[in-house]
């Protein structure tokens, strides 16, 4: 499928094919609970959590993806990344990150998130370790990581930089560990 | 036009779903049950054939078509060669797999148009709302762990049974 | 002049961001997902209290930590656990997660009703239809069915189907709709807490599959 149609179908999906809600509660549901979470935990732990959260979350949304888009597994790793930003995050949060970085052996990209409904009117606190430790929004790490790992696909998924931190930009890198071999049945191998 | 059974395998190879309204082996003697049911709910059996060699038969014959069948492809890359359906003399099986390796399959009489739209409907309306949504429910099944959600079950019935096609 | 057109800048740059919208299922996933985290949260948190008794038995659950930790079934195993569903943290912590969400969702209510100034709502009356109309609606996507009250500071607000609990299947069902509702509950003492009135809140899950939330104004 080329850029255009992918660009095309998630216009239609989010159109037609998606119940849609004002973010303000979501994100305001989400800070609530990161900030639960930093109470009672080190950043460091808080970050697991999320993510652990995302995974979850991810093993349930990609069946939604599936079911809605109508599309089969990719054939590749690069069409991945495209279906992942073009489709996948317009369809669910309504931003189309760009795809950059790749590394010389196509196991690697960066997404650029130019926004961020997670964190839309939040500040990390000043005083404290928030801005060289929190990742804020892991979640989405753990959602990416569990959606791949259900098309067979290991991957690590992992913030470089977060503008909530006083980066320049909001980067998640990609990168493909394995493919997870399709499990054969008894005495096929 | 009848239904004989619906079937579903998920990524690991395990049968985590059968309903058999019309058995398709010499197991069990009821071949008069051919003609068309207008109502199939609280007929038939429930995940009583998961382990089953018909079971694994049906999985194995659908995993060797689709090996061949993306061997046999003839644009590469661009388009997967996806399988659809087989039919032998007794019976057709209609075939869906999702991305996330989720494999439904219909089996009717021979003559039953391609009813693939049936299997993604119940992907998308069924198994998304009554399974995935459930919290209760595991997305990933272990191995002897079927899809017991009545819900579910009497959904797909419903659903089957409403198809034009097998009202006539 | 200028002061004019730099007052419909910023008001237009608000209501964008008022107006942003997202598929709503991501709040349906992240609510879901409170239950397993409520459980993940209170383990770790038994975990790093019993660590120093722990080491001074010399003794320790090594397998069931590995349990908690490496499930990969979406959270399922957890609600299998009998002795961490079981514990009474969980529903405080449900309780707290809606407590600040209730708190955090009637000051933005209010500011938007009144046009950024807050005003605190005196009759409790009031209170209980911004949650049965607003604060439900913006978690629920829908309305609490039917408010009853008897005018001495008891109301009953009824649910007849609870988003995420009516898409609940399986044998723990009534346990784990039970640690759902904690938050519910929660949401509604949330609000209350931050309009300066203090209440019981139970909720009830009936066999037809609403919920009474019965609530007693202290």
């Amino acid at each position: 499928m080329s850029s255009k149609s992918y660009k095309s179908l998630s216009d239609d999906i989010w159109k037609n094919r998606v119940d849609k809600i004002n973010s303000e509660v979501f994100t305001l549901t989400y800070g609530s609970i990161v900030a639960q979470l930093c109470r009672d935990f080190t950043y460091a732990e808080v970050n697991t959590q999320l993510e652990k959260m995302g995974y979850n979350i991810g093993l349930r949304l990609v069946e939604e993806f599936f079911a809605k888009t109508g599309l089969g597994r990719c054939t590749s790793f690069k069409d991945t990344s495209e279906v992942i930003s073009k489709i996948g995050f317009k369809m669910f949060l309504n931003i189309t990150p760009t795809v950059t970085n790749w590394s010389g052996d196509g196991k690697q990209f960066s997404l650029i998130l130019d926004d961020n409904p997670l964190t839309d009117f939040v500040e990390l606190p000043e005083d404290n370790n928030a801005a060289n430790e929190l990742w804020y929004s892991n979640v989405l790490c753990g959602v990416l990581r569990g959606c791949l790992e259900m098309v067979q696909l290991d991957c690590d998924v992992y913030f470089v930089s977060d503008v909530l931190r006083g980066d320049p930009i909001t980067e998640m890198r990609l990168k493909l560990n394995k493919f997870l071999k399709d499990e054969v049945p008894a005495g096929e191998e | 036009m009848a239904v004989y059974s619906f079937w579903i395998f998920d990524r690991h190879c395990n049968c985590i779903y059968s309903r058999e309204w019309v058995a398709i082996t010499q197991d069990k003697p009821d071949h008069q049950q051919e003609q068309t049911q207008k109502n199939i709910t609280n007929t038939g059996t429930i995940n009583a054939r998961n382990q089953d060699h018909v079971a694994k038969l049906l999985f194995g014959a659908i995993f060797s078509l689709k090996q061949i069948s993306s061997k046999l492809n003839p644009q590469e890359e661009t388009t997967a060669n996806n399988l659809k359906s087989f039919s032998t003399l007794k019976y057709r099986c209609h075939f869906f797999e999702t991305g996330t390796g989720l494999k439904f399959c219909l089996l009717t009489d021979p003559k039953t148009e391609n009813m693939q739209f049936v299997l993604k409907e119940i992907y998308a309306k069924l198994y998304y709302e009554k399974i995935v949504k459930n919290v209760l429910s595991p997305v990933d099944f272990k191995e002897n762990e079927y899809i017991d959600n009545e819900v579910f079950i009497t959904g797909v019935d419903n659903y089957i049974s409403s198809l034009a096609v097998f009202n006539n | 002049m200028s002061n004019q057109l730099h007052q419909t800048v910023v008001e237009t740059d608000v209501d964008n961001d008022f107006e942003k919208q997202i598929n709503v299922s991501c709040l349906e996933y992240l609510l879901m997902e409170l239950g397993p985290l409520a459980l993940r949260i209170t383990d770790k948190l038994e975990k790093y209290s019993s660590s120093s008794t722990r080491e001074s038995n010399g003794s320790g659950n090594g397998n069931d930590n590995k349990q908690v930790d490496d499930f990969h079934y979406g959270g399922v195993e957890l609600f299998q656990n009998e002795s961490l569903v079981s514990n009474e943290i969980n529903n405080q912590m449900l309780d707290n997660f809606g407590f600040q969400i209730g708190k955090i969702l009637i000051e933005q209510l209010i500011f938007l009703k009144n046009d950024g100034i807050s005003t605190k709502m005196d009759e409790i009356l009031d209170i209980m239809k911004i949650i049965a109309r607003d604060v439900w609606k913006m978690i629920y996507q829908k309305q609490i069915d039917n408010l009853r009250t008897n005018h001495r500071g008891t109301f009953v607000l009824i649910d007849n189907s609870h988003r995420l609990i009516s898409s609940m299947y399986g044998p723990d069902k009534h346990r784990i709709s039970g640690l759902y509702l904690n938050f519910s509950c929660g949401v509604i003492k949330g609000v209350l807490n931050q309009s300066a009135f203090k209440a019981n809140v139970e909720a009830d899950l009936k066999s037809d599959g609403s919920v009474h939330y019965t609530i007693v104004v202290i």
